[in-house]
């Protein structure tokens, strides 16, 4: 017990060194900043490749002191460490990061649905698609009339039936929008692991 | 008194011929400028920023254009809105300039599209013309760049290639299918396109 204590007082102590080194640093950033604008640069990069030389030193000896006690750590400060927002850690008033551009998954035939009740996923690009009040170009396909003669599959009976539980001869306002459940897909890089089973 | 009244009247050889070849040149220089002239303004009325000059074009026609692949794509290559609504033969590209200052031009002037809400009423009835002035040229105008002789099916998608040649076989056009590709499809195109699809 007192071992714990001992060893979570050092990661703090730690902490609180470098977030004081950190304060330092950029406060003499700022200042040369300043001074001499012409070198700004320069002496930036070389000052951030010297922080971040320190940091990892810092880190490192933290990490070999403090790595058991991380969790608890993070209960005692009442904060995470290494969470960032879904657009990095840049700042606000910056541009975001351009995401990786990826094409759209063609599969013939379409994509099988992982359970019963999936609306299926489109396998096939839709960037020419518009969908609005006067026209909605999925369904120069997708239409009833169209389908066979297209071999694309057809709205389910589910799409014609109204708030009433009637059927309708068109589809109706509530499922006139194709992509708020069927979308395309891209071969990407699962953003966190799955392990969903039907 | 004769002899010397027609020596008067008529100048001496060299003279005549001097005129008559001023006359030449005066009549090939007022030629060029009247036909150079002539194609001249054809060509600048033939201009994107031509058919922009008018509001109605800027502000629905242009803007739909804009979103779609034949203005911005992978390859950088575009077409402006003569490439499709002029053909590129001369007596067609006359015709069609003729129909459209006949019908455009007073229709501008009397401001029948001048708002969105008036655009959208009569958005059907100027696709359903073009639809159909498509249809009777072939698709003249999509085909100045889309030559089928040069489409390879087989680096299409299996879908489009088998579309595409079934479309062939059966005599069809670009216009019969590839409908509301640069700009917005009406309220009611569906029945309208069936329609202009099965005039012959």
């Amino acid at each position: 017990m007192k071992k714990i204590l001992a060893i979570s007082l050092i990661g703090l102590l730690s902490l609180l060194i470098q977030a004081t080194a950190m304060a330092e640093k950029e406060s003499t950033e700022n200042t040369t900043m300043s001074q001499t604008e012409s070198s700004i640069e320069t002496t930036a990069t070389e000052e951030s490749a010297e922080e971040s030389k320190e940091t990892e030193a810092t880190e490192e000896a933290e990490d070999a002191e403090a790595t058991e006690d991380d969790k608890d750590q993070a209960a005692v400060l009442g904060d995470s460490i290494d969470v960032y927002s879904l657009r990095g850690d840049n700042d606000i008033d910056a541009a975001s990061e351009a995401f990786p551009n990826h094409r759209t998954m063609v599969v013939d035939g379409g994509i099988d649905v992982t359970f019963g009740d999936q609306p299926p996923m489109v396998p096939h690009s839709i960037d020419k698609d518009r969908i609005s009040l006067q026209e909605n170009t999925c369904l120069k396909c997708h239409s009833k009339a169209d389908s066979k003669l297209e071999s694309a599959p057809k709205p389910t009976p589910s799409h014609f039936k109204g708030r009433d539980g009637k059927k309708k001869s068109k589809i109706v306002a509530g499922r006139y929008f194709c992509t708020q459940c069927h979308t395309p897909q891209a071969n990407t890089k699962p953003l966190i692991k799955n392990n969903f089973k039907d | 008194m004769k002899h010397e009244k027609t020596h008067q009247n008529t100048p001496p050889a060299h003279q005549q011929a001097g005129f008559l070849s001023m006359k030449l040149l005066m009549g090939v220089f007022i030629g060029i400028l009247l036909w150079g002239g002539f194609n001249w303004s054809l060509e600048m009325t033939n201009t994107e920023s031509y058919c922009l000059s008018c509001h109605e074009m800027q502000g629905i026609s242009f803007d739909e254009l804009q979103e779609t692949v034949h203005y911005s794509n992978r390859t950088g290559v575009r077409a402006s809105c003569p490439d499709c609504h002029v053909p590129k033969e001369w007596t067609h590209k006359v015709v069609q300039k003729i129909s459209a200052a006949i019908r455009e031009l007073p229709a501008h002037w009397s401001g029948k599209l001048d708002t969105p809400e008036k655009f959208e009423e009569h958005r059907l009835a100027m696709a359903t013309l073009e639809w159909n002035r498509m249809k009777a040229n072939g698709s003249r105008e999509c085909k100045n760049c889309h030559d089928s002789k040069s489409m390879d099916y087989t680096k299409q998608e299996p879908r489009s290639s088998a579309r595409h040649e079934e479309a062939e076989a059966e005599g069809k056009t670009c216009i019969d299918c590839h409908k509301g590709i640069a700009h917005h499809l009406p309220k009611g195109w569906k029945e309208a396109s069936k329609e202009a699809t099965d005039k012959k």
